[in-house]
């Protein structure tokens, strides 16, 4: 495990064998007829004021990822260590205990403030509910909240309605910030914004980060953003990580070949750079995680597919003490 | 040589009066034969109206066409009646929407869909119009079309409906195509298919292509030349490497220089500071001076004009880089 090489007060967050299936019940007695398996066993670790990007498209189980671990959707199986405890099955005042250190930032600004608060209910609403201030103390907390990320306070009384997607995007980092956690979940939080406001954004993430040494787990499915902002990397397809490793690592040495159809094709902003040659076209679609293709979930698409592939499912190959790889024929390709 | 699309002092606003606002102001532009040609800009510049616009579909009464001329083979579009329209555009002149969940019908199968092309524009038998069909989906490299024709859209994936809507655009061999936002709604590598495939239909059939979009990357790989909508204005045109090399006007540098680009790390992104204007509430002089850092009082008092140049560039600024 990556785990075991990193000292132990390094790690925030550990996720072992993390599994959410939803179940499929049919008919009049509503029997379990499948199951779509959304996050289909993962692990990974986080370290302490890192970066660490999910990707995929969309389907793959990354968004999934993230709600199990603000405990939205509660897991089918596995385990989510947070600072060496256990959170799985935490609930009540345990949970609330979490959510304190877990915040989430979520991907579409237009549905995620609630239109009939005002900026300053939304974003005080944490802070009351955990008892964190009151008062003039609260006042002046979101006076500061406003100013840290970019906003006039005087915008305090105003209703979501009246600000831009970016604005609300700051409002509602505002709002994850306001109870100090140690690690956000951003979820797609650019998706949803124009280019010039999506770069202010991801500056101001990268500047919060510094100045209150933040955990980022960043979802999304923008390979550019990705590369800008993380530190790790881990590729899902069809509810499982397919290959995880440092930004470098992944970017310049893709291992698996779903990570380098993924990267061939990203349109490059450059008119001189003819990338047609070397871009890998995947044939068909994503297949339906109802009933995922037997042995390797990538062999329907895979270039590279043998007959080995469609029978059994490849475990992880380390490539390096960071870099890992579900493919059977990894030093193949 | 004359355009085969072009677009005059297009003006389009809420009203006619005064005091309505003005959404598109003055856009001039033109789409030669066998081009491919982006609008390139960010949400609410206006980009999809011009499409609009031009297809006679401007949402009424929620916004109305002031003036402007659009020519298409030299005819006035704006002056044609709803019925001589009605064989130009989806014959000539075919749209790929966006959003391919929302712009087929889900009560209707995809046969039925592409069928109704056909019987508006030619006078096919109904088995002629199913063999046309089976070619069209097999040429947009839809699987198994026949079984396909009887699916009805939720039935198919984004890139599979995408497919279609490109198929139900090429049924009469349009001469040019409007192309909103074809790949924004899809996944990468769906994306890249759906981009392989328009640029081989554009080899095979010389099509003329009109692509809205605001994804760089997409318009290096595919278009020829560039126009750059700000705040319902035509701010900059010119051949794609011309821009992409030497922009001129402070907002497609900003742009450019925004977006993060694998193989340039930078610890910082260059940003465009503040926001899109307001509709309602339009800057005086240069509508992009509030953001520009290259902004004097001249940009404050007095605006920019824009000269369009066939072949050359154009740039609507009073200090262009």
């Amino acid at each position: 495990m990556l785990a075991s090489t990193l000292e132990t007060s390094d790690v925030l967050l550990q996720v072992n064998g993390l599994k959410k299936y939803y179940f499929i019940r049919e008919g009049i007695f509503g029997g379990v007829t499948g199951s779509i398996n959304a996050v289909d066993d993962i692990s990974f670790t986080v370290k302490k004021g890192e970066t660490f990007s999910i990707v995929g498209e969309s389907g793959c189980g990354k968004s999934t990822t993230g709600k199990c671990l603000v405990r939205i959707e509660d897991p089918t199986s596995g385990s989510i260590v947070l600072n060496n405890k256990n959170i799985t099955s935490s609930h009540g005042k345990e949970l609330l205990d979490l959510r304190r250190n877990i915040q989430m930032i979520f991907q579409d600004p237009y549905s995620s403030l609630n239109p009939k608060h005002t900026i300053r209910e939304s974003i005080s609403e944490p802070l009351v509910n955990f008892r964190i201030a009151k008062g003039a103390e609260l006042e002046k907390k979101l006076t500061n909240l406003m100013e840290i990320v970019g906003l006039s306070p005087k915008y305090l009384d105003r209703y979501p309605h009246e600000f831009s997607g970016g604005q609300r995007q700051r409002i509602g980092i505002a709002r994850a910030l306001a109870v100090n956690p140690e690690l956000i979940i951003c979820d797609e939080p650019v998706s949803a914004l124009d280019v010039s406001i999506q770069s202010q954004i991801l500056n101001l993430l990268k500047d919060l980060q510094q100045e209150f040494q933040l955990t980022y787990i960043f979802i999304s499915h923008d390979l550019s953003v990705v590369h800008h902002i993380s530190d790790r990397v881990a590729v899902m397809y069809l509810g499982r990580i397919v290959e995880m490793g440092s930004k470098t690592e992944l970017f310049n040495n893709p291992k698996h070949p779903y990570t380098k159809a993924l990267l061939s094709s990203i349109p490059i902003a450059n008119p001189d750079i003819d990338n047609k040659q070397d871009r890998i076209i995947l044939n068909g679609d994503v297949p339906s995680p109802r009933n995922p293709p037997n042995g390797c979930y990538f062999h329907t698409r895979c270039p590279y597919k043998k007959e080995q592939c469609e029978n059994s499912y490849p475990d992880f190959t380390s490539i390096s003490e960071t870099h890992k790889t579900a493919c059977f024929y990894v030093n193949e390709i | 040589m004359e355009a085969l699309l072009e677009v005059k002092n297009l003006n389009v606003g809420t009203g006619a009066s005064e005091d309505d606002i003005k959404i598109l102001n003055d856009i001039n532009l033109y789409v030669n034969r066998n081009e491919t040609v982006a609008i390139v800009g960010e949400s609410g510049c206006g980009k999809s109206l011009t499409a609009l616009s031009i297809m006679g579909l401007l949402p009424i009464p929620a916004t109305k066409l002031i003036s402007g001329e659009i020519k298409y083979e030299g005819k006035d579009l704006t002056k044609l009646s709803e019925k001589e329209l009605n064989r130009i555009r989806g014959k000539d002149i075919a749209m790929i929407f966006q959003e391919p969940m929302s712009s087929l019908n889900p009560s209707f199968t995809i046969g039925n869909q592409l069928a109704e092309v056909f019987k508006c524009h030619t006078r096919f038998s109904k088995s002629e119009i199913k063999k046309r069909s089976i070619e069209l989906l097999t040429k947009v490299r839809v699987s198994d079309p026949e079984e396909k024709l009887s699916a009805y859209p939720y039935q198919l994936s984004g890139g599979m409906r995408q497919r279609v809507m490109i198929a139900m655009a090429l049924a009469c061999n349009p001469k040019i195509i409007l192309a909103d936002e074809p790949t924004t709604a899809l996944d990468v590598t769906i994306q890249a298919q759906i981009i392989d495939l328009l640029k081989e239909l554009q080899q095979e059939f010389g099509m003329t292509i009109l692509m809205i979009t605001h994804d760089l990357g997409v318009v290096a790989e595919t278009c020829d030349r560039i126009i750059v909508m700000y705040a319902g204005e035509v701010v900059e045109e010119g051949r794609v490497k011309e821009i992409f090399h030497h922009p001129r006007h402070p907002y497609t540098k900003g742009l450019l220089d925004s977006i993060p680009i694998i193989g340039k790390p930078l610890e910082r992104l260059n940003l465009i500071k503040g926001n899109v204007p307001d509709l309602n509430s339009m800057p005086s002089g240069c509508r992009f001076h509030p953001r520009c850092e290259l902004a004097t009082n001249h940009c404050k008092d007095s605006k920019p004009g824009i000269e369009l140049t066939s072949g050359g560039r154009s740039v609507r600024c009073w200090h262009p880089h």
